[in-house]
């Protein structure tokens, strides 16, 4: 099918809207009777809360109701993994325990009339804590295997491999790049910040929320609670950024909810931007070393990939960090491993292009490094070393036009703008990427 | 937020007199102008007055530019200055300062007496999650020190408090030797720029020299040839909307090439907006020349003190200033 779009401007259909304020955000759909929901969060990074004090908030102007782990109702928590949970650990259980796991996890939900009623109250609870040593630095704790887990189609994901021997073909290259390649942690920050309304009729919920995933939401929400799906209904009709954030159910959607029922009003609950750093993901912090060795004509003898990155305590968030790396290129001797570090912080998660993006950063920089050792240009570089097939799984690619995609990158219209701009190094910078992409 | 009631006064003497009657040290009744720091503050539970007193309507708003000078009404808002004709032409340094402030929809709201009170924008002292902070509780400590510091101040810090000071407006003010009209339960009186903002000392909290109900009531600038031939240079981690990591405002008088009289203040470096008369001095006879400017630049790292993070900022100051004067000096 043809059609008139391709190169021609286009409005989006809610441009209009978005524009002229007509676009209504989810902290925007203030419901009759609604209260406000303000969370107290843990100052500590680990260890037990030993007291919590709420007769101050309790008594404070406006508020109707003080939650903790001590006076909120026991959740369901039934076993329930969404396409975007990570498949090790369990979520976090929020005001079902005294155990705190990171700075900034919720511990108590103060609801009252208005927000400055319930912000001011929160400041109001008095918590002791019987303090542990936290780990929060990824390079002061050791990097441990991921757990290996079967894949619904029963294969065991790796996460270390090895053909031929590299590090002996690293040692014994002509040319030899290794590094160790760094990203800090990147926080999530869209526009809007997260925010949950929450209202009950009785058995029924209705959550404007927030979210990239409606259905994720009410399934997730109807497990924490026990109760059907079909009761839930979610609502989000503008999402003002989320970049992965918005995937996943993050607790301030629970609390809403708990609040809301345990108050008998709709409840507002709304992040601050402070709060967007407590629980609501991130891409983690990854250190990678990558070793390539490489002849001088410019095909690669060796390539070791050696990666670990953050996740937390309670679940084993894993970025596809080293995936690529097994057949992007044509070599011989490879090994790869992926390894994570359980520390003290709210589980990361998906960030615009995912996992691969971060591991291809540390493989594509050394092969950029590379080409500049061996004086070759980074594009030709890369085609000497393309593969005829799949070298990990030993099996055709059912497509590939990465030859296509190089030429066209070097040589096509995407280097035109190049032109304007001088002291350029053509080619340098060049990446070639992958994104393994399951149609569902 | 925590309750606090709004006090809405007719009169600026009403407004000193509820002021007044908190001590210097007791934080139970506050001003509030434009708001654009204040209502962050209060949001984020760092200050906690029981009283708010409305300055609203209270204060002299107007731009007044003579043959002796440039007199700001503290209520004239960070926009109108910087867009006024007079002050673009005659004191480029105060406009460029403001215009490279903040962002258009504080810059409408903000007023020059706020500026100039505004409070740091050290992480520690804004986050009441951390309970470190001499400025915001005196004698808890400083977590800075040992923290992350990347952003704090390298001249006029103790081992009580490291914060930079956040105006760029003051930085330029103080360059070009601006007074400080004040009104207050005794009348008024002129303080010199120079001289209304405090060293931390062991008493940070005490930011300026300010008397209890004491008010900004207007800001004075001298006339003067190096004004009109003045730049404000600000370093930092983004193009707009960000506090300066290093900043200078130069202002320069020049006969040919050579400098006859300088004015340098730095920004971002200091516990106070930080005028350097070392290197002022310094530069008076010299030639607008590499080298002999990266000399007198060096001056301005005399008792400079980095605590890790920001020792970078030694070395950025004096690249900056040279810089700064460089362009201060091709001005026409």
């Amino acid at each position: 099918m043809t059609t008139t779009f391709i190169g021609q401007p286009v409005s989006r259909v809610d441009g209009r809207q978005k524009v002229t304020g007509g676009a209504t955000y989810t902290a925007e759909f203030n419901q009759p009777g609604q209260a406000h929901g303000a969370v107290v969060r843990s100052a500590v990074a680990n260890g037990r809360i030993s007291s919590i004090d709420t007769a101050a908030a309790e008594r404070a102007p406006g508020v109707l109701v003080v939650l903790t782990h001590v006076n909120a109702p026991r959740l369901a928590y039934r076993p329930h993994k969404g396409a975007v949970d990570p498949d090790v650990g369990e979520r976090l259980h929020v005001l079902q325990d005294d155990r705190v796991s990171h700075q900034g996890q919720p511990i108590a939900l103060v609801i009252a009339e208005t927000l400055e009623q319930a912000t001011h109250a929160a400041t109001l609870v008095r918590v002791t804590y019987a303090s542990e040593v936290g780990t929060t630095d990824v390079t002061r704790v050791g990097p441990v295997p991921l757990t290996q887990q079967k894949s619904d189609q029963g294969e065991t994901k790796p996460s270390e491999t090895q053909r031929g021997d590299p590090e002996a073909a690293l040692g014994a290259a002509e040319v030899r790049i290794d590094q160790t390649y760094v990203i800090p942690r990147e926080n999530h920050n869209p526009i809007e910040m997260h925010a949950t309304i929450a209202a009950w009729d009785g058995n029924r919920l209705t959550l404007w929320d927030k979210t990239q995933w409606v259905y994720n939401v009410a399934d997730e929400i109807a497990a924490v609670f026990g109760i059907s799906a079909e009761n839930i209904r979610v609502i989000s009709p503008f999402v003002g950024g989320a970049f992965g954030s918005g995937l996943r159910a993050w607790p301030h959607v629970t609390l809403a909810a708990l609040g809301a029922r345990v108050a008998r009003r709709p409840v507002k609950l709304m992040l601050s931007r402070r709060e967007m750093y407590y629980g609501t993901g991130y891409r983690p912090h990854t250190v990678q070393r990558v070793g390539v060795g490489a002849s001088r004509n410019g095909r690669l003898a060796a390539i070791v990939h050696d990666a670990y990155q953050e996740t937390s305590t309670y679940e084993e968030y894993s970025e596809s960090l080293v995936n690529a790396t097994r057949f992007l290129h044509s070599c011989p001797n490879v090994y790869t491993r992926h390894r994570i570090v359980r520390m003290n912080v709210h589980t990361p998660t998906y960030m615009r292009a995912p996992g691969e993006a971060s591991g291809v950063f540390a493989l594509e920089s050394a092969m950029d490094e590379l080409s500049v050792a061996l004086n070759v240009d980074p594009v030709e570089l890369r085609l000497r070393n393309e593969p005829e097939q799949d070298e990990f799984k030993r099996l055709p690619f059912s497509s590939r036009s990465t030859r296509e995609c190089y030429r066209i990158a070097a040589h096509g219209k995407a280097v035109e703008w190049l032109e304007h701009v001088t002291d350029v190094q053509y080619g340098a910078g060049t990446g070639a990427s992958s994104r393994n992409s399951r149609q569902q | 937020m925590h309750p606090f009631t709004l006090e809405r006064p007719r009169e600026l003497s009403t407004a000193i007199a509820f002021r007044a009657q908190a001590g210097r040290n007791d934080a139970t009744a506050e001003y509030i102008a434009g708001g654009t720091d204040m209502v962050q503050l209060l949001q984020e539970h760092v200050r906690r007055p029981e009283r708010l007193v409305s300055l609203a309507g209270l204060l002299d708003n107007r731009i007044e530019v003579g043959p002796g000078g440039l007199r700001l009404g503290a209520a004239a808002t960070m926009a109108d200055v910087a867009a006024h004709p007079a002050i673009v032409e005659q004191f480029p340094v105060i406009s460029e300062a403001l215009l490279n402030s903040a962002s258009p929809q504080v810059r409408n709201q903000a007023t020059m007496g706020g500026n100039l009170l505004q409070r740091t924008r050290c992480p520690y002292f804004r986050d009441v999650g951390y309970a470190a902070c001499n400025k915001r509780a005196p004698g808890s400590g400083c977590a800075a020190i040992g923290g992350e510091n990347r952003w704090h101040a390298v001249l006029g810090t103790t081992d009580s408090c490291i914060a930079a000071h956040a105006s760029d407006l003051a930085v330029a003010l103080v360059a070009l030797d601006a007074a400080v009209e004040a009104s207050g339960p005794r009348g008024q009186r002129t303080i010199p720029l120079a001289e209304f903002h405090r060293l931390p000392g062991d008493t940070p909290h005490i930011e300026t020299v300010l008397e209890p109900g004491e008010v900004i009531a207007a800001i004075t600038v001298p006339a003067s040839p190096a004004a009109r031939r003045s730049h404000y240079l600000k370093v930092r981690d983004r193009a707009s909307f960000e506090f300066a990591v290093v900043s200078a405002a130069v202002a320069v008088d020049l006969d040919g090439a050579r400098i006859r009289r300088a004015h340098v203040a730095l920004g971002g470096v200091g516990t106070k907006p930080w005028r350097v008369p070392r290197v002022e001095a310094a530069l008076a006879g010299t030639n607008l020349e590499p080298a002999a400017l990266r000399r007198t630049a060096a001056l301005a790292a005399e008792g400079a003190q980095g605590r890790g993070a920001n020792d970078f900022k030694i070395e950025l100051m004096q690249r900056v200033i040279v810089r700064a004067v460089e362009i201060a000096g091709v001005r026409t």
